[in-house]
């Protein structure tokens, strides 16, 4: 059943993480993934291994759980890794057979490389998606860019689409799975044929889809109107954010972050890239 | 004496498609809502009662005839805050529960009329966790909406709609999607909201079990009102609510069938202790 | 004779994870060929996911479902033949239409059945007929149609592959008593004429009564009751524990025979409630 898929994975709980302004949470998301590309050695990179763990225990997200959001991207990683090991020369030759030459060097960047892809996932899990529900982040993204305002970017506008797009792709989900039962209960085929029958078998499924999308905008619409919806001028909010004594701890926490990998950088830097 | 709320005098609306071609809807109908009252709109579908609707909330205005909606003339040169201040006044719950929550979280979801209004925070705090509590949702106020029944999800929409105190509130076939458990769910909590707060119930059905526990019902058919009176009065006609492919309760039937062949009833009741009554001292007096 | 049976079908989605949920719990049926069944229960009993079941959309856990005898699942690459054969109308199908006219839309499961041309307009003319689509509507766009008419090409679009079982998932839901009655009066035309077994869903015991001759009702992913109209509203407190009921006339019947007429217990329709009645109030009889 695909209904169970939710969007963005919440994963409740009341850790320092959870706790935490989503705010606060995005703009360390932002500096975690550019620090991570200034790591350069491999004492950085365990340093910024065992910072990640650390995120993982204090989010009391189960590790299993953490782990199933690297599995989709375990073939990209893998590729990354692959490739990198037969693109990157270096001084130290390996292995060599015709064209193909490994070098060190390329095995330790592949190695890196998959450790940064990985370590990135892991700590945007953690610190973003499974510790800040989907409104609170759309909140978060309204509440940062909102100086924009004032250059008329509509961003309330956008930030309405959002919580929106959000609220409904569950629904859509569900639809889909009934609509493709419903054809399939017509013999509809999804599975045989070359690129372009299933392309075909694709059209009972995406119009009766668009259909019900669009009917479902112009109710929803209309609902909003009636709940005297007009855009974002003269709205109060139900939930102000506030930063609290969680977010000071997170500051404390980027600070020794950044402070270590610079530390790492410039004191240790063996085996580098 | 309760003041009208409502009040249609020849009231009429007419659809043109792209084609040009055009469909009267409304054909100039005339009828009263007080305050306080809870009436219920029974017609089939296509009869011109969702039409009504939508003009009460100035989704649509009316064609001909005149439309007062507490106090507020319906035109279709209003200005947006007079729209805005007939919206605060007449809130809609609509048939499809999906299709009307807008937030991924029920308390949120309750919050945005409140917050189309402006009201403080702490004020609207209050009116989310009332709302809910009225329509027996509080303990379901962190859930996400989409993991929710029907008739539950149908409960949050209203929950949202009397968080913005409006004085009536419309139920556009709202029922018409639910199983029978939602059903009972939401035509339970439009009774409380009619008996406990006093609110205007204009209740939009095909219903007849449900139209049946109104204080008055408009029959409407091909765009005019065919019946205006309490359910009693209505389901009297038999034929005539048959003719416009409505429905009576099955005891009324049967009384209407028994005396079609020869055998007479003092009364026309609706609910089936009065006809067991009925039937049982013809019957006993024949004895 | 026996057309379709489930023996000891279970049925559990996201088997093997936490939110593991039970839907079927050791299902054992008969289908009478030829018969019309209704199937009652309240939302989330199981009954979507039974429904499901018996046209190979899901597979069970464990048990057999017998289509004539043979085992549906037996080649699973030939699922697509026992789909053909046993019709499923889900609920709101409306929403399935997708093709230019109502005509092609109505011809997508012939097509896949790679019928002939012939052979398809002829079924496509037979559904619509049965499904009460007036010719005129056949060449308009499924979009342009009304509620109630959409409902009923997408009924057609299921009774144009002439299944030997229809099933149908509360194929009356949202309708005004006018649509319903259309519905099932041509439910009831259909099986007459063409034979074929009918299985539906719903609501309302009035028209379960009406249309009716067996019924089963489910609860909490098991059989709760099954047998004719008699055996089934013959026991109102046993409905009334999972929250059902019966007919409303059944209950005024129940009412006037404790208030002492000699009235038998099996009425559940108003026709039967008034030949009964007539003569016990001096009139004639109907």
């Amino acid at each position: 059943m695909m209904k169970d898929v939710t969007l963005g994975q919440y994963f409740g709980g009341n850790s320092v993480l959870h706790r935490a302004d989503p705010r606060a949470k995005l703009l360390f998301s932002l500096l975690y993934i550019v620090m991570l590309f200034f790591v350069k050695s491999a004492a950085g990179f365990a340093f910024v291994t065992l910072f990640t763990v650390f995120l993982v225990l204090i989010s009391g997200v189960p590790v299993k759980i953490v782990l199933r959001s690297v599995r989709p991207l375990a073939l990209i990683i893998a590729l990354t890794a692959f490739l990198n090991i037969f693109w990157t020369t270096g001084d130290t030759l390996l292995f060599e057979w015709g064209f193909i030459h490994i070098y060190l060097e390329g095995i330790i960047f592949a190695l890196f490389m998959a450790l940064r892809i990985l370590l990135l996932v892991v700590g945007m899990s953690v610190a973003l998606t499974y510790t800040t529900t989907p409104l609170a982040l759309t909140d978060a993204i309204e509440e940062l860019l909102s100086p924009l305002k004032k250059v008329h970017v509509p961003v309330h506008d956008f930030a309405m689409m959002m919580t929106i797009a959000m609220r409904f792709i569950p629904t859509l989900i569900e639809e889909t799975d009934k609509i493709m039962d419903a054809q399939k209960a017509r013999g509809a085929d999804f599975e045989s044929g070359g690129l372009v029958e299933k392309a075909k078998a694709l059209i009972p499924i995406l119009i009766p889809l668009f259909v019900s999308a669009f009917k479902r905008a112009d109710d929803l619409a209309v609902a909003m109107e009636c709940r005297c919806y007009r855009g974002g001028e003269g709205r109060t909010k139900l939930k102000e954010l506030h930063y609290g004594k969680c977010d000071l701890l997170l500051l404390a926490i980027s600070t020794v972050f950044v402070a270590g990998i610079i530390l790492c950088n410039v004191f240790l830097p063996y085996i580098s890239i | 004496m309760a003041e009208p709320f409502i009040i249609a005098e020849n009231l009429s609306y007419t659809y043109t498609d792209e084609d040009g071609d055009s469909t009267d809807a409304l054909k100039g109908v005339s009828f009263t809502v007080n305050a306080g009252e809870y009436v219920a709109v029974l017609g089939h579908n296509g009869s011109g009662k969702s039409t009504l609707a939508k003009l009460l909330n100035v989704i649509l205005t009316p064609s001909g005839g005149k439309l007062t909606v507490g106090g507020h003339v319906i035109h279709s040169e209003m200005s947006e805050d007079e729209v805005f201040d007939v919206r605060r006044d007449v809130g809609m719950v609509f048939q499809n529960p999906d299709n009307q929550l807008v937030a991924t979280i029920v308390e949120e979801d309750v919050a945005f009329g409140p917050e189309n209004l402006g009201i403080p925070r702490e004020e609207m705090r209050m009116r989310v966790d009332d709302a809910l509590k009225t329509v027996g949702m509080y303990e379901h106020r962190a859930n996400q909406p989409h993991r929710l029944s029907g008739g539950q999800k149908q409960r949050v929409a209203i929950a949202g709609v009397i968080a913005m105190m409006p004085k009536c509130i419309v139920f556009d076939e709202s029922t018409a999607m639910l199983d029978p458990r939602g059903r009972a769910e939401v035509m339970q909590t439009i009774r409380r909201l009619n008996q406990d707060f006093g609110m205007t119930i204009l209740h939009i059905t095909h219903y007849m079990d449900e139209a049946v526990m109104a204080d008055r019902i408009l029959v409407v058919n091909d765009g005019e009102i065919y019946r205006d009176g309490t359910p009693k009065e209505v389901f009297a006609d038999v034929e005539g609510l048959r003719r416009v492919g409505l429905d009576v309760p099955q005891g009324r039937e049967l009384m209407h069938e028994l005396s079609r062949s020869g055998i007479r009833f003092d009364d026309k009741p609706i609910d089936i202790e009065h006809c067991a009554e009925l039937l049982l001292a013809k019957y006993n007096a024949l004895k | 004779m026996t057309i379709l049976e489930l023996s000891d079908v279970c049925y559990t989605y996201d088997k093997g994870t936490p939110e593991a949920n039970e839907a079927l719990s050791h299902i054992d049926l008969k289908i009478e060929k030829g018969s019309m069944t209704g199937l009652i229960g309240h939302t989330g009993c199981g009954k979507s996911t039974l429904l499901r079941m018996l046209n190979g959309l899901l597979r069970p856990d464990s048990g057999k479902i017998l289509l004539d005898g043979k085992d549906i699942w037996e080649n699973p690459k030939e699922i697509s033949k026992v789909r053909f054969r046993v019709g499923l109308v889900m609920q709101y199908p409306e929403y399935q239409l997708f093709d230019e006219t109502v005509r092609a839309d109505i011809a997508y499961g012939p097509k896949n059945m790679k019928l002939d041309e012939q052979e398809i307009a002829r079924r496509v003319e037979a559904a619509a007929s049965f499904a009460g689509l007036t010719p005129d509507l056949l060449d308009k766009s499924p979009f342009e149609l009304s509620g109630g008419q959409k409902r009923r090409a997408a009924i057609a679009g299921v009774m144009a592959m002439q299944p030997e079982i229809l099933v149908l998932d509360e194929p009356a839901a949202g309708l005004d008593p006018k649509g319903r009655e259309d519905i099932f009066a041509g439910l009831e035309r259909y099986r007459r004429e063409s034979g074929a077994t009918v299985i539906v869903v719903s609501h309302s015991m009035e028209d379960m009564a009406r249309y009716c001759e067996r019924l089963i009702v489910m609860n909490d992913g098991a059989i709760y009751m099954e047998g004719t109209q008699a055996q089934v509203f013959g026991e109102p407190e046993k409905l009334m524990q999972i929250g059902l009921g019966v007919p409303e006339v059944t209950r005024l019947v129940a009412k006037l025979r404790e208030g002492g007429m000699p009235l038998s217990p099996d009425i559940y329709t108003v026709e039967a409630a008034k030949a009964a009645l007539l003569p016990l109030l001096g009139g004639e009889r109907a």
